[in-house]
């Protein structure tokens, strides 16, 4: 019961309900504008016709070493460093060669550019939604968890007999308030795109047929796992998700930690900051393993949200990266999550 | 029973409250001290928002903060200056706070009708908070207290910032409400305990200085008062108590521990609870 009330809490807080029609909003614009810049769509190319009939298989002969040694040069990368990153690569090799083997899901759309439509619902798009719910999520959390301290009906809540405990059922209200804010703005955002642009997707293709390199880049857009495009677009929506479910996670573990709420804001700020900072630092080189945990970071993902589900460059060492960092990343914001909780069960409430 | 057993509160090194031994039973127990005594601390403590550097708390032989939510259950709860929900209205706010207070959801409707009526809310029940006098928050707070039906009711403060009618009518409240359970009223305003509280603790330098009814605590000022209208006649050490107009003569009452007798302009008087405030804490500043 106690959850309903936080459910209905901050599904009507006029600040989150703002936020989230700003996001809406501020997509719409994006969309608008860059329709009103892009090529009608006829001058663009049709993937499925005139591009096909110049298809190029890229995958026949392709060699993953050479997109390696492109980053050992590129980062003048030497010992470990540079071998890791060649690793990488030589895994990646059996998966070009999979994917040259397929008779099921040939690359045939190869032809040297992507659609700007495609850039503009799977790079930009996807990257701004990606972002926003995250921050609905973060600033939901937070508000969940400083609700009663800011109104002052802390102390009521925490000497009834729920007490503390309260912190638990506004976490999963938060959550649940974020995930529907997501929908929202998700569903909005995509309904916007496929109103303002008649553009056909061949959904059940394989995307790295589809896209003909990596999103901002010239190498091909090699996933790990076949992927058709609606596949695609849903598991990088999930990833969107589970970034949201760490800012909630980050937001709720400030909230809870921090006693004063404009500190716990500025701890997510600093905190976000820090993870953007420091992964572009020279400090921590390529091809490290401490640069290619760090680079886990959501700020990271969502700054390379076009990387997901391939190589992801040279920064990152592993496969599935972006999984790896979600799961791991959710992980370390729970147990921070967790150890707020515990703290303010033993805090002094003055 | 609600028992302190030595309890101690220090932040760093100092020490707000020191070996506190208290016991509970059923009336009104009015903590009365001036500000900054430590009442709060102690109340806090009661309510587990804080916690005893030493010593310990028991509710029928049980540590408080280990019985946890069992112990929650049992208290009613009105902080000092307590925070509510301005756009709700006191009927949704005691509908919340039966929430957090975990009550069977039949039980609620009924049970915040009747203390809507209780608390002399029953106008206003549907309207928004927000526009509330600060003795009709008092009431809601007192509401959202007794809830559960507490056995034991903690009143920080109740009547701080109301106007004298309202005080009054939480006075009555209060005594309306210590039936069958225990009331603890922390507060500065001698007033408002003097007529309902079955027992006084006064805290003094941190430590327990007495606890007791308000007559027998009156009585260790027994043949120490006295009135005048020729104050400055008075040549013995004195304490000055409080003045009134009488008559068109100025009647000033003070405590002095050399006997006077009724002698000429002065008179001896019976002490009441506000003199034995005004003696006991005459070198603490307000």
């Amino acid at each position: 019961m106690i959850y309903l009330h936080e459910l209905k809490k901050l599904l009507l807080s006029p600040v989150l309900l703002a936020l989230a029609a700003m996001c809406v909003i501020a997509n719409l614009t994006f969309l608008l504008v860059e329709r009103d810049s892009l090529a009608p769509y006829d001058q663009l190319g049709h993937p499925s016709d005139a591009v096909a009939a110049q298809a190029v298989s890229i995958f026949e002969g392709y060699r993953t070493a050479d997109i390696a040694e492109g980053y050992v040069r590129w980062y003048r990368l030497e010992g470990d460093n540079a071998e890791r990153v060649r690793a990488k690569y030589e895994a990646l090799q059996p998966v070009v060669d999979r994917k040259a083997a397929s008779a099921e899901k040939p690359p045939v759309y190869f032809s040297g550019r992507m659609t700007d439509l495609e850039v503009l619902l799977f790079g930009k798009l996807l990257k701004h939604v990606s972002q926003e719910i995250g921050l609905l999520a973060l600033l939901c959390a937070l508000l969940a968890a400083v609700y009663e301290q800011m109104r002052g009906t802390e102390r009521l809540i925490y000497v009834s007999k729920i007490g503390r405990k309260i912190q638990l059922a506004k976490l999963w209200a938060a959550l649940s308030t974020s995930a529907a804010l997501s929908l929202f703005v998700i569903g909005l955002s995509l309904l916007t795109f496929f109103v303002l642009f008649d553009f056909p997707i061949p959904w059940r293709a394989d995307v790295s047929s589809v896209f003909d390199h990596a999103l901002g880049e010239s190498k091909p857009f090699i996933t790990w796992h076949d992927l058709t495009v609606a596949e695609y677009l849903g598991a990088a929506l999930a990833i969107s998700f589970g970034l949201a479910l760490c800012c909630g996670l980050i937001g709720f573990a400030a909230g809870t930690g921090i006693r004063s709420a404009y500190a716990a804001f500025g701890a997510c700020v600093l905190l976000l900051a820090a993870f953007d900072l420091i992964a572009r630092s020279p400090l921590l080189p390529v091809g490290s393993i401490f640069k290619s945990v760090w680079s886990l970071n959501p700020m990271w993902m969502w700054r390379n949200s076009g990387t997901w589900f391939t190589d992801g460059r040279a920064e990152v060492l592993w496969a599935n990266f972006e999984t790896l960092g979600l799961f791991a990343y959710s992980a370390v914001f729970a147990a921070a999550a967790w150890l707020a909780y515990r703290l303010l069960r033993r805090r002094e409430i003055h | 029973m609600l028992s302190l057993n030595r309890v101690t509160k220090q932040y760093g090194s100092f020490a707000a409250l020191e070996e506190i031994d208290l016991e509970f039973a059923q009336g009104v127990y009015a903590l009365l001290a001036p500000n900054g005594a430590g009442k709060t601390t102690l109340i806090k403590m009661l309510a587990t928002l804080i916690f005893p550097t030493k010593g310990e708390i028991l509710w029928n032989g049980d540590d408080i903060v280990a019985l946890d939510a069992s112990y929650r259950d049992i208290i009613g709860y009105l902080p000092q200056d307590f925070g509510y929900y301005r756009n709700h209205t006191p009927r949704e706010f005691l509908r919340y706070m039966a929430a957090v207070k975990c009550l069977k959801r039949d039980q609620v409707a009924g049970r915040i009708d009747e203390l809507i009526e209780q608390v002399g809310l029953s106008d206003v029940r549907d309207k928004k908070m927000r526009k509330f006098s600060g003795g009709m928050i008092q009431r809601v707070g007192i509401a959202q207290a007794m809830l559960n039906d507490p056995r034991i009711l903690i009143l920080d403060e109740p009547t701080a910032g109301l106007d004298p009618k309202e005080r009054v009518r939480f006075r009555n409240l209060i005594s309306s409400l210590s039936k069958d359970r225990i009331v603890i009223l922390s507060t500065h305003i001698v007033s408002d305990i003097e007529t309902i509280a079955g027992s006084v603790i006064l805290i003094k330098d941190r430590r327990l200085f007495a606890q007791d009814s308000p007559a027998a605590i009156c009585r260790t000022l027994s043949g120490k008062v006295f009135e005048t209208d020729a104050i400055e006649q008075i040549k013995t050490p004195r304490l000055l108590l409080t003045e009134r107009q009488e008559n068109g003569r100025t009647i000033t009452r003070f405590a002095s521990e050399r006997g006077i007798g009724d002698s000429g302009s002065v008179r001896s008087v019976e002490p009441n609870l506000e003199d034995v405030f005004l003696y006991v804490y005459r070198d603490e500043e307000e």
